[in-house]
């Protein structure tokens, strides 16, 4: 590829779901450890309710790379939840990549009637884009 | 209007001539022989010469040096002062060196904004400090006071009082239309001797703003000379349209040039156009031309469109 | 308001190099009300200049504080105790909040986040726009309510110059009014355009900061 090959390692990924997006009776663990990445499942009431703050504070304490998963355009049970959403993690993702950071360690997903399937595949989606980005800096550090 | 303060320009206009004012762009670089060659060629094709100060913001040889150059050729210069990069203190004090050096004629004018040094090819000065201490119109009635009174704007007399023929410009087809001849009146009031206006393509157009100026008396106050901008291309004419404030190109204008074979053949065409139109304008007393980086073509344009050789003024 | 936005973090970085706790102090007013330096913005600039800062190779560790005003003595007072504790501050609030940190607190730098730009109103939620130059001497009565010091590119007395764009804009931003063409349409609205006739003299601009660092003083407060 040209760069320096990053050491390997598993992307460690923290899946922030609207409770709206997924299956009603899909039952999602907190956690979901495979070969390719680790994550951690956190469901909120609403994709609104996403700060980039959180999302900021989340890599700064170590993990690889974020996946939130909101509804699909015009189906926000608040109206406008999920257009927030996306703004919110716009901004995250030009704050990282002011910093150097890596863009993509950020990302935004829609979808309804989820189960745990299509969360991994998404997770691991994200997976792959942050590993080529390198392990978090941050690590080992909280 | 006045006599006496030793302009050609003045008396040229003073007597009913037409006049023909030429623009000179001067050099982005401090060497004299770059404006002495242009006034070479020059000479004698129009009764004064705007030298142009910093025009879009760009770092140039200064209208005063580049006036007083011409001066020493033996054209009549026209000095240009934007109010942008200098306070009253200074337009003041260069006011006073312009005059001892010759120099009878300014045109005052806001200049463009700092931004538009950047804004082009080259970096420009875009961070530069704003100055725009006065505006064009306080400027005019500052001149004004200098030439008629001896004063400045403090109220502070200067000794003697100091001689110029005032020009200011017009854009009468910018919005808002319905104030643009009402800030004409402001500038005539304020001391604008003559005026010259932003480029004309639409004569019809160009032709009901003057009407109207007309109306208000005052043609019979100032000597408004109409600016022409010697077109090159369909390009050009189309930037023009879409991107200078108060420039509007008729699209019969555009496709001519579009389906030239000689563009060069028909700019000088139809600028000879646009000068004969304008002069059947009532209350239009001259033209002022620019031939933008390309001022050599003006003499064969003076020559076609009659206005060659220029009238003897003493 | 006085708003602000962000320095690049680069910037930050660079100043920040050396320290190892740095108090990132905030306000909630003036800069909380345009999205740069309250509460949110406060906790959203924390963990990106840790971040920043680890990746620079100079780890720092950040406290926070968002005060009611970074302007105000008795307010910043508060702060004293986590001043203590650090080794230099990185204000978030306007350019007073910062001078009146480093001021009570001399002995420890104190470093802006951000840059002030301008008095400003909020026309609506995400746009700030310029409404006061604090010239000392308003025309506000003369311009139909519309600022020409501090809304015209030239701040022209007898606007428009003649770079009004063709839908009203001025020519040295497509986004930004031509306030002279506002003046002028106002005018027309109330039938009095003719009292834009007058010219407008040229101003006095020494009761601002052009007359020297200004000094109000009223001394029936004294």
């Amino acid at each position: 590829m040209g760069h320096d090959v990053k050491k390997s390692f598993t992307p460690e990924i923290v899946v922030m779901y609207c409770n709206g997006a997924v299956a009603e009776d899909a039952s999602l663990p907190a956690r979901v450890e495979t070969n390719e990445y680790k994550a951690r499942l956190v469901m909120m009431p609403c994709g609104s309710k996403v700060e980039t703050y959180q999302l900021l504070d989340i890599l700064a304490g170590g993990a690889d790379g974020i996946q939130v998963i909101a509804c699909p355009e015009k189906k926000c049970r608040f109206l406008v939840g999920n257009e927030r959403a996306r703004k919110r993690v716009e901004w995250a993702r030009k704050i990282l990549a002011d910093i150097d950071m890596g863009p993509k360690r950020v990302g935004l997903s829609r979808g309804e009637k989820l189960l745990l399937d299509d969360v991994k595949s998404i997770a691991h989606k994200r997976a792959d884009e942050v590993w080529t980005l390198g392990s978090n800096p941050m690590k080992g550090d909280k | 209007m006045t006599d006496n303060v030793g302009s050609r320009l003045e008396r040229v206009l003073d007597r009913g001539h037409f006049a023909v004012t030429v623009e000179v762009g001067p050099p982005r670089g401090p060497d004299p022989e770059d404006v002495r060659k242009k006034a070479a060629y020059l000479k004698g094709m129009a009764d004064a010469y705007n030298v142009t100060d910093n025009q879009t913001a760009v770092v140039r040889m200064s209208s005063i040096a580049g006036a007083k150059i011409l001066l020493d050729e033996g054209l009549e210069p026209v000095m240009q002062m934007t109010v942008r990069d200098r306070n009253r203190i200074a337009i003041q004090s260069d006011l006073l060196g312009a005059s001892a050096m010759g120099i009878r004629n300014c045109l005052v004018i806001s200049g463009d904004h700092q931004k538009a040094g950047g804004a082009g090819k080259l970096k420009g000065h875009p961070g530069a400090k704003k100055v725009f201490d006065i505006d064009s119109i306080q400027l005019l009635a500052i001149m004004k006071g200098l030439r008629d009174e001896g004063v400045q704007e403090s109220g502070d007399s200067v000794e003697p009082a100091v001689p110029f023929l005032i020009g200011a410009a017009w854009t009468p087809l910018a919005p808002p239309e319905s104030f643009r001849v009402m800030r004409l009146s402001k500038k005539v009031t304020a001391g604008a001797d003559f005026i010259q206006t932003q480029a004309v393509y639409d004569v019809p157009r160009f032709a009901e703003s003057v009407a109207k100026a007309r109306d208000m008396g005052l043609t019979d106050k100032t000597a408004i000379l109409a600016g022409i901008i010697v077109p090159r291309s369909a390009g050009m004419l189309k930037y023009m349209n879409g991107n200078v404030p108060g420039v509007e190109v008729p699209d019969e204008l555009i496709k001519r040039f579009e389906n030239a074979k000689d563009a060069k053949a028909e700019a000088v065409k139809v600028t000879v156009e646009l000068i004969s139109a304008v002069k059947e304008i009532p209350g239009i007393r001259g033209v002022h031309l620019q031939a933008i980086e390309a001022e050599e073509m003006i003499p064969d344009i003076v020559k076609e469109a009659g206005l060659y050789p220029r009238p003897e003024v003493k | 308001m006085i708003i602000a936005e962000w320095k690049p973090i680069s910037e930050i970085v660079e100043k920040l190099r050396g320290h190892k706790k740095v108090l990132l102090v905030g306000c909630a007013t003036c800069v909380a009300e345009c999205a740069a330096g309250g509460e949110r913005e406060v906790k959203t600039l924390a963990p990106a200049v840790e971040m920043a800062m680890k990746k620079d190779g100079n780890p720092v560790e950040i406290i926070t504080a968002v005060p009611e005003r970074q302007c105000e003595w008795e307010f910043i007072e508060e702060l004293a105790d986590k001043v203590s504790q650090v080794d230099a501050v990185l204000s978030i609030a306007c350019g007073i909040g910062v001078q009146a940190m480093a001021e009570r607190f001399s002995k420890v730098p104190v470093y802006p986040g951000v840059n002030t730009t301008s008095l400003a109103i909020r026309e609506e939620p995400g746009i700030w726009t310029a409404r006061c130059a604090a010239c000392g001497d308003c025309v506000l009565g003369e311009t139909f309510g519309l600022c020409p010091v501090a809304r015209c590119a030239k701040s022209l007395m007898n606007g428009p110059c003649g770079g009004t764009r063709a839908d009203g804009k001025c020519e040295i931003d497509e986004n930004v009014d031509c306030v002279w063409y506002l003046i002028v349409k106002r005018a027309e609205e109330r039938g009095e355009l003719d009292k834009l006739a007058k010219i407008g003299k040229p101003k006095d601009w020494s009761n601002s900061d052009h007359g020297g660092p200004k000094r109000m003083v009223r001394e029936d407060l004294r």
